[in-house]
């Protein structure tokens, strides 16, 4: 055996769920990732799991995903949609029977009822599915803070932090019933002292991007191939560049292989209109509808000259590359090997929505990693996970860590620059309030105070979203998540004129507890001094 | 950065994939927020190793006159205005603003005052919370620190330190991509 490999995967969606509306739009990250992403990992399981074939990787599944993995209103949403993609793949068959798009439909009527499948089998709460295969101990389930803040920026106010930590903890035991051991921290975003509070809720490991480690303050013996404990011993587990970088780079990588599912061409764009138009949104649109039927092709951007997709091609090339990702895998840990008084652990770390929905081939590439390295020997990689390989190694490096995070540039340059750099303020002047009214009624038994306190807390955390800055910054759905922002501040400072006017508009309270539902066990004196 | 960074642009596009579709979300709701709050206030931190972004506000009638007075306080114990390494003064006129400071040194500690110049002397106003740089290179401290932290069977008990060790090591190697950033 020459070391080991973790394949750590990060799931997370921003807390998106508008039963305000008959048909909302940015509901369908969700539903899209479950549909590309989520219910096919979980079939893929399923497949190793049948066929004895052993797996192991590590799942970060935010609070945020987990309550809308099991939230009835949002997952009836997605049987519907899943009812009415069935009905345009049955229409497709019949249209597209003697075309070169037909083994495409041929594979889509085959996804969209595993899909259904999942979705039953796991009684609509997909969080059960990824409880199970963390039960037959594949899957290594850790959290991440309670709304995917951007912690670096909330230091100077550590009660913020514990209470995006400790609120991020309890959620993930309400919903797997266990308490977690490792934590992805959002972005990645780690700085000096929050080790502090990981450790006071018993947290042992996270994850970093890879110079948080390589540049500590003394030079890493192991480089990222082994954890290092920060001063008070907990555990940062950090990326390796090159595992990464040859799935995540549409350019270098994997998912641009001219074999692989184009994804910007979609019928929502290509069918005539009136066909199409029941598909989409109430406002008639033309949007992605989700099947595709050409392939990248070339490096072209035109989207006209795609040929047609040929799922078996694709899936040869899938092996292809899962091939060549454990044969880089094994050359590394060889010459590793050479260099290290101990087995090395390679930690490749990935957004999960990458595997599906961006690359369409994605889960399939994870499948064909995990049988070839059963049925290939001599590729001499094991998978891990951090807590194994803590158990292993109980003996680290111990240094002060770099401040850093997984964004461009490695450090939060995403999350403050000129299109986004205005949120701060306001969310540090909440977040004293918080504070303020959290320790100033930590001890009070009025029901309609904690409610009031409650929603307040729930409408800080989710303005503290890192993917609110984060929208901002790549332009493309600025105007959602500045209101979402806005939207929350505004909804936490009526909260808070009524506490301090002690005069309520139960209404106004009762429809933001409804549309804000995330959470339903919160203690705002997560926020008190 | 150079031999460890991916192409971290790449995976930021791939990751805004999630949030392709347009929006027509009516506006139902109030979301006018204000951006001032009559509080003073001055807050900074470290954006990357070398820009520190600042917000602040103070009595608005010092507006039109204010600056931000940067103190580089790097392996100083304890801060006094007449016990730093160098300062520098940034002229930012609003008395509620935001500010993003370029060009320090990584890995080098700061703390801002806001103040206003009365008769050529810097009159301080606020003070802000130390700031640290992020480091952007691979130590030259080869001072190593080994520690163990034992599990029991369960994984569940409390954990203690057993030992730490200190040794060096010779030869450090600056990482490149084809050297994959171990150190020989």
């Amino acid at each position: 055996m020459n070391g080991y490999l973790n394949i750590v995967l990060h799931a997370h969606l921003p807390f998106v769920r508008h039963p305000e509306f008959e048909d909302f739009l940015e509901e369908d990250w969700f539903y899209e990732a479950c549909l590309e992403t989520y219910m096919p990992l979980l079939s893929m399981f399923e497949r190793l799991h049948n066929d004895k074939v052993p797996f192991k990787l590590t799942m970060s599944i935010t609070p945020t995903l987990a309550s809308m993995m099991k939230d009835s209103y949002l997952m009836g949403k997605l049987e519907r949609r899943i009812y009415k993609l069935m009905e345009l793949i049955d229409k497709e068959k019949k249209r597209k029977k003697d075309t070169p798009f037909y083994e495409s439909i041929l594979m889509y009527e085959k996804w969209i009822k595993s899909n259904l499948n999942v979705l039953k089998q796991y009684d609509f709460d997909l969080t059960e599915g990824f409880k199970r295969f963390y039960k037959s101990g594949n899957i290594e389930l850790i959290t991440c803070n309670a709304t995917h803040a951007f912690l670096p920026f909330m230091q100077v106010l550590p009660k913020l932090v514990e209470a995006q930590v400790k609120v991020g903890v309890d959620s993930f035991k309400q919903t797997f019933g266990f308490a977690p051991r490792g934590i992805w921290l959002a972005e990645c975003g780690y700085y000096r002292g929050v080790e502090e509070i990981l450790a006071k809720n018993n947290i042992d490991y996270f994850f970093g991007e890879t110079h948080c480690i390589m540049y500590a303050d003394e030079a890493p013996k192991y480089g990222v191939y082994a954890p290092m404990y920060t001063p008070n011993l907990v555990a940062c587990f950090a990326r390796d560049p090159g595992s990464s970088k040859q799935v995540w780079s549409a350019k270098e990588g994997y998912p641009g292989d001219f074999d692989y599912r184009e994804f910007y061409r979609d019928i929502g764009f290509d069918e005539d209109y009136e066909y199409i138009k029941p598909y989409l949104h109430l406002d008639g649109q033309r949007r992605f509808v989700g099947l595709k039927y050409y392939r990248i092709t070339s490096d072209s951007q035109d989207l006209g000259n795609k040929a047609p997709y040929n799922p078996s091609n694709a899936q040869n090339k899938v092996k292809i590359h899962a091939a060549n990702f454990l044969f880089n895998r094994q050359k590394q840990l060889e010459y590793l090997n050479t260099i290290m008084d101990r087995k090395p652990i390679i930690n490749a770390m990935f957004d999960c929505e990458l595997f599906g929905h961006w690359w369409w081939e994605g889960i399939n590439f994870l499948e064909e990693i995990f049988r070839q390295a059963h049925n290939v020997k001599e590729f001499g990689i094991e998978f891990t996970n951090a807590n194994e390989y803590l158990s292993n190694y109980p003996t680290n490096q111990m240094s002060n860590l770099c401040e850093s995070s997984w964004g461009y540039k490695g450090y939060g340059d995403v999350w403050c620059e000129g299109s986004n750099e205005w949120i701060y303020r306001l969310l540090f002047e909440a977040g004293i309030k918080m504070v303020e009214k959290a320790t100033l009624y930590k001890n009070t038994k009025d029901k309609k105070i904690k409610r009031l306190l409650n929603q307040m807390a729930r409408e800080l955390l989710l303005a503290q979203a890192s993917d609110w800055a984060f929208i901002m910054k790549t332009g493309t759905m600025v105007d959602y998540a500045v209101k979402r922002t806005k939207l929350h501040f505004k909804r936490f400072d009526t909260l808070l004129n009524f506490l301090e006017k002690k005069a309520v508009d139960k209404t106004f309270l009762e429809t933001i507890e409804y549309r804000d539902n995330i959470f339903p066990k919160i203690s705002f004196r997560v926020f008190s001094l | 950065m150079d031999g460890l960074n991916i192409q971290l642009n790449e995976q930021e596009y791939v990751e805004s994939i999630k949030y392709y579709s347009g929006t027509y979300w009516q506006q139902v709701e109030d979301t006018s927020i204000k951006e001032c709050f009559k509080t003073a206030r001055f807050i900074a931190y470290a954006v990357n190793p070398t820009d520190i972004f600042t917000f602040w506000e103070c009595d608005e009638k010092y507006h039109g006159r204010l600056f931000i007075r940067l103190f580089d306080i790097t392996n100083i114990d304890n801060f006094f205005e007449n016990k730093f390494n160098w300062y520098r003064d940034i002229f930012v006129y609003n008395y509620c603003g935001r500010y993003r400071i370029n060009n320090l040194l990584p890995s080098a500690n700061f703390v801002l005052q806001l103040g206003f110049f009365s008769q050529d002397k810097f009159v301080r106003l606020l003070q802000s919370n130390f700031v640290r740089m992020p480091n952007n290179s691979i130590s030259t401290n080869t001072n190593i620190k080994m520690a163990t932290k034992v599990f029991d069977k369960f994984k569940k008990a409390s954990i203690s330190v057993e030992h730490i060790e200190h040794f060096n090591f010779g030869y450090l190697e600056q990482p490149t991509k084809t050297s994959i950033g171990v150190i020989k």
